[in-house]
């Protein structure tokens, strides 16, 4: 058998000369379904994942100038958000915090609004220290003006993710959206088949130091996520059977594309950030090239019961995505509306635009410098009283 | 064994809808003179309607604008109506429509969830594609759209 073995550099090397064949996710699907795995293996060099999900665990970190006289921050507030002081000019404003005035407007709408352009509101109060004696402080700003800014995803990718449903008499209102009562309908949030770490699922290629796309701007793979569960029972094709492991980004705001960020709101939920995300995972061997070839059917999630508002809830089961997909799955043998919360049209036009940069050469691959730790547990918390020990 | 046959026929065309409240949704606009009526008290007071406001511009000594919901007995609701007209109110009667800003919309799904009647779906390419006539305007879809681009048209 010929070695089909690529190594990063020499995938860059082909980028910098336009001699890199890149398919999207979708557009490799087809390519493996007419011409098989070991066509892409041969002929193609990288495969772009991407998704455009609803996150949390997102923080934005504003770096101010200083004012004169000087401030250190002991209170702040943008767009009557309440931001938290870091240090005397630097704020971080979480993407999820609501504002005093809406609470259906949040720090994500803030970042929304700056990748925008626009004028944001600043309303600081001072320590009042012996050199930082400003006490109070009023500007508007935009992004322009910012010594520094950066949004901190701490689960910018997610493996999966469960179907909610709800068997109650009663609506619920959560963070898989509005479940009506009686299984009336059931909810999932993954781009399945698009997503990263479904196409690498035990992380071959994708580790801390891998450069990602982050709605437009280039960032970076920082470590494992919130809610990392590697450790999250798999499907014989290496899938977790609900959320398993996840990833953690940080890049610069400046280059954003505001068409991939928005705030959005989920009602009894909170503010929550839809961004944009890409990774190129290049077809480093035949393992990898394998990993790609995964499909709807073969993604399996777990059906949960969200009708009992406890950390371990009933479960009605298993389905595919090609069953998800189809609109309608059975619970319980009840045919229930089945809908997703994750953008597919969204995620296949951002690998479009990430493939186009890699041929245009402004997007190249960057080798991890260490993988993403897979052995780790997810740990619970519970309630205890008396003294520390 | 005819005229028993007749009762249900009758009984089938005229459905009893006079017992049954009906929901209107109204524009009205104030001249001047009528900005200091009461007009919701009078609604209620005479005509047994409850009136939920959903947008309202007045401003004391100048021409204002309410729009606002009425519950309350189709004839009632007539007389209301015409009583309003009567007092130089101009009333224009909305029909409730739902509407997506489709270049803001991102094409999540999460409107196709709570929509039972089967009026959204997601295309082939998975775009949102919304069967007007299949819409009940149950207003679902309007709460549960995290991007806010779900409006009943007013």
């Amino acid at each position: 058998m010929i070695d089909m073995n690529r190594s990063y550099s020499e995938i860059n090397e082909k980028i910098k000369t336009g001699t890199a064949k890149v398919l999207t996710a979708l557009e490799s699907k087809e390519v493996i379904k007419e011409k098989g795995v070991k066509y892409l293996l041969e002929n193609i060099d990288v495969v772009v994942c991407s998704a455009f999900e609803m996150h949390v665990n997102a923080l934005l970190y504003l770096s101010f100038g200083q004012t004169d006289p000087l401030i250190y921050f002991s209170q702040a507030y943008i767009n009557d958000i309440h931001a938290y002081p870091v240090g005397p000019t630097d704020l971080v404003l979480s993407c999820v915090a609501s504002s005093i005035e809406n609470h259906e407007y949040g720090g994500s709408h803030v970042l929304e609004e700056l990748v925008k352009g626009k004028d944001i509101h600043l309303k600081g109060f001072g320590k009042h220290l012996e050199v930082f004696t400003n006490k109070e402080f009023e500007t508007w700003f935009n992004l322009k003006q910012l010594n520094q800014a950066r949004l901190i995803l701490n689960q910018a990718v997610t493996q999966n993710n469960i179907v909610a449903a709800n068997s109650g008499d009663k609506d619920i209102n959560s963070y898989m959206g509005t479940l009506i009562g009686k299984l009336e309908n059931s909810t999932y949030n993954s781009s399945s088949y698009l997503n990263p770490l479904i196409n690498d699922p035990f992380c071959k290629t994708v580790g801390i130091g891998t450069k990602i796309w982050i709605a437009g701007s280039q960032g970076f793979i920082t470590g494992h996520g919130t809610n990392h569960n590697p450790l999250q029972k798999r499907n014989k094709f290496g899938i977790p059977l609900a959320t398993g492991t996840t990833l953690s980004a940080n890049c610069d705001i400046n280059s954003m594309n505001p068409k991939w960020v928005r705030g959005g709101y989920l009602k009894s939920f909170g503010p929550v950030l839809y961004i944009g995300i890409g990774i190129p995972v290049p077809v480093l061997n035949e393992e990898i090239a394998h990993s790609l070839s995964i499909t709807d059917d073969k993604i399996h999630t777990t059906i949960v019961d969200f009708s009992i508002p406890r950390r371990t809830k009933p479960i009605f089961g298993q389905c595919s995505y090609s069953e998800l997909r189809t609109s309608t799955i059975l619970i319980n043998n009840k045919p229930t509306l089945s809908a997703p919360l994750s953008s597919m049209s969204g995620a296949i036009e951002i690998a479009g635009l990430i493939r186009n940069e890699i041929q245009n050469k402004t997007f190249y691959l960057s080798e991890p410098i260490e993988r993403i730790n897979t052995e780790i547990e997810m740990k619970k918390l519970d309630p205890r009283l008396g003294e520390a020990v | 064994m005819p005229p028993k046959k007749n009762k249900k026929q009758d009984a089938s065309e005229i459905p009893n809808t006079s017992s049954l409240k009906t929901r209107r949704r109204v524009v009205l606009d104030f001249p001047a003179s009528q900005i200091q009526t009461p007009i919701t008290y009078i609604l209620a007071k005479e005509y047994d309607i409850a009136s939920n406001i959903l947008r309202a511009e007045i401003a004391p000594e100048e021409t204002g604008k309410l729009v606002m919901e009425m519950d309350g007995l189709p004839d009632k609701l007539d007389l209301a109506i015409e009583r309003m007209k009567e007092l130089g109110i101009r009333v224009t009667e909305i029909a409730r429509k739902v509407t997506f800003d489709m270049d803001s919309c991102i094409h999540c799904g999460a409107c196709i969830s709570v929509c039972l009647a089967g009026a959204l779906k997601l295309d082939k390419d998975y775009h949102l594609e919304f069967i007007e006539p299949k819409c009940t305007v149950c207003e679902m879809c309007v709460t549960s759209c995290p991007v806010d681009v779900v409006t009943i048209n007013i």
